[in-house]
């Protein structure tokens, strides 16, 4: 567990890489990129923090944990004052389907409970299993399935419009 | 459409972001870092203030598939060093299933802790001055007395005697009369609870001040848990951890649910019981250890913590003490919430009060956070972490 020369340029190599992905992933659970860099941040410098026991491991898995976590006990401190943003959906131009549909998705989201819309990013945005997603969550993948199956009908409630994209079959 | 589309839509809708990522990076390297090390230098001067007057750690063998012992690691070896002076501390004895086995500084040194502060708990919670009025606000803590007597800490820290009025005398099925709430009576958003009745579930929301009622078949409301903010589970048979039934609270259908409730961990021989309490750092749960911790001044088959975060098992052990003042009640030390990855918060009962401990898992360190006053019990705290 000691700290090898290299700890430091291989913990920067593999923030580089997961950064973009771990700020968008934390930019849809909590729809506020501010909120969303802070959440990245603590969870870079956990995985800092442990990087001589985790370089070997599941960094990524770590650091999916962290922010899942924070977010949802972020949430909790502060639900009385909760105050979400969409985030920008694309520079396409107006009229376009694919924008509506996008400002549809971010919007219906933003109103699920914190651990349904972790549930539907780390599925279809990170592309976890629900096994891996009950590992991020704490909780057995048996309720990773009744989740996702709850947060898609409640998707298919807000945004009527993408109800062909929302099966509520889960695999 | 299939779920590649949704994953298509997820994928098209993700903010385009740029940032100073390198910055952060190096950032994010330089403080975790210093944690690192900060926390390293807290577990050398724990080794070093450890003294090794504990003769070892008799470890109990089991083959029913449980988690086993590992016989291969015992006490410490390191040279026995003079105390030094400071607050008492926890102190390792050897290891058991694989976990770092910690002594808890004894009752009469719990006075001599050093504080914690917890932004949500007040160093005295004072139930002699509670006050019978409405709640209004989320609640931190709930707090058990006699018969139905029933406190609250509020999230202002207003220490409340709720009204329970409307309640009726509960007794379990054998007979016993016992108080209507139970650890997992705290909902997790904290603006409400729920009481047990013999025959329903009486759910009070403290911001509204409105009850709610819940018929359900007789005794099981002792098992209730929260699913959801607006759902209790309910246990199909009591002693059924799994099988059961959603009700609402409130409008809605009651429907049918298998549940894993998340477990702590434990060795073949040990009785654990009580809440699993799960939070950030990751579950513990108290029990009535099969470990024989076998020492000149204490016990053998201590009361024990198990602790187990994501993987990383530790035991936190408690002296019932010489049997007159300074001694644990049996039931003393229940863990009752996580305040962060790293520390659990656990009610301590003695002849010398009630006290809220904290403990840095897998260290020495042990924190005083609040002493209880009062005609009650700690029954249940909001996950703080």
């Amino acid at each position: 567990m000691e700290q090898q020369p290299d700890d430091r340029e291989s913990f920067t190599a593999w923030a580089t890489t997961r950064r973009p992905r771990l700020l968008r992933t934390a930019t849809f659970l909590t729809g506020d990129r501010g909120r969303a860099e802070d959440l990245v941040q603590e969870a870079l410098t956990k995985v800092a923090q442990r990087w001589p026991r985790l370089r070997d491991g599941s960094p990524d898995a770590y650091a999916r944990q962290i922010l899942v976590r924070d977010n949802i006990s972020w949430w909790r401190r502060n639900r009385l004052e909760l105050v979400s943003d969409v985030p920008d959906p694309g520079r396409t131009a107006p009229g376009d389907t694919g924008v509506e549909r996008r400002l549809l998705l971010l919007d219906a989201l933003r109103r699920l409970t914190e651990r349904q819309r972790a549930v539907l990013v780390l599925r279809y945005f990170d592309d976890l299993s629900e096994a891996e997603i009950a590992l991020v969550l704490g909780v057995s993948a048996g309720t990773v399935k009744s989740t996702a199956h709850l947060a898609l009908r409640r998707l298919r409630e807000l945004a009527p419009e993408l109800s062909d994209l929302l099966s509520l079959e889960t695999s | 459409m299939t779920d590649s589309a949704l994953r298509d839509l997820f994928h098209d809708a993700a903010p385009s972001l740029d940032g100073p990522g390198p910055a952060a990076i190096d950032r994010a390297w330089r403080d975790g870092t210093r944690r690192r090390v900060g926390a390293r230098v807290a577990v050398v001067g724990s080794v070093a203030a450890t003294v090794a007057v504990v003769t070892g750690v008799a470890l109990v063998g089991g083959s029913d598939g449980r988690v086993a012992p590992d016989p291969s690691v015992d006490a410490p070896t390191s040279t026995p060093t003079p105390p030094v002076t400071g607050p008492p501390v926890a102190e390792q004895v050897g290891k058991y299933a694989g976990a770092d086995v910690w002594w808890a500084p004894s009752v009469t040194d719990e006075s001599s802790l050093p504080p914690l502060s917890v932004a949500q708990l007040p160093p005295v919670v004072d139930l002699d001055a509670a006050q019978e009025e409405a709640v209004g606000e989320p609640v931190v803590g709930l707090f058990s007395g006699r018969g139905e007597r029933a406190f609250a800490l509020t999230a202002s820290q207003r220490v409340i005697e709720i009204d329970t009025s409307r309640l009726e005398t509960l007794t379990d099925e054998a007979g016993n009369r016992r108080n209507p709430l139970s650890s997992y009576s705290l909902s997790a958003d904290r603006q409400s609870a729920f009481f047990i009745q013999k025959s329903s579930l009486e759910v009070l929301d403290f911001v509204t001040g409105e009850w709610t009622t819940i018929d359900t078949p007789d005794w099981l409301a002792e098992e209730a848990r929260w699913m959801m903010p607006d759902q209790i589970w309910l246990p199909s048979r009591l002693g059924d951890d799994s099988g059961g039934t959603i009700h609402p609270v409130g409008p809605g259908v009651t429907t049918t649910a298998t549940i894993d409730w998340v477990r702590g961990w434990s060795g073949p021989d040990d009785q654990p019981w009580g809440p699993v309490v799960f939070g950030r750092g990751g579950t513990a749960q108290a029990a009535f250890a099969g470990l024989d911790l076998v020492s000149p001044t204490r016990f053998a088959a201590p009361e024990v913590i198990f602790v187990d975060q994501r993987g990383e098992r530790s035991v936190l052990a408690f002296d019932r003490g010489p049997g007159e003042e300074g001694t644990r009640v049996k039931g003393c030390c229940i863990p009752r919430a996580w305040i962060d990855e790293d520390t659990v918060l656990f009610s301590s009962v003695s002849t010398e009060g009630q006290r809220i401990l904290a403990w840095d898992v897998g260290t020495p360190t042990v924190h005083l956070v609040s002493d209880i006053r009062g005609p009650a019990s700690l029954t249940a705290l909001a996950d703080l972490s």
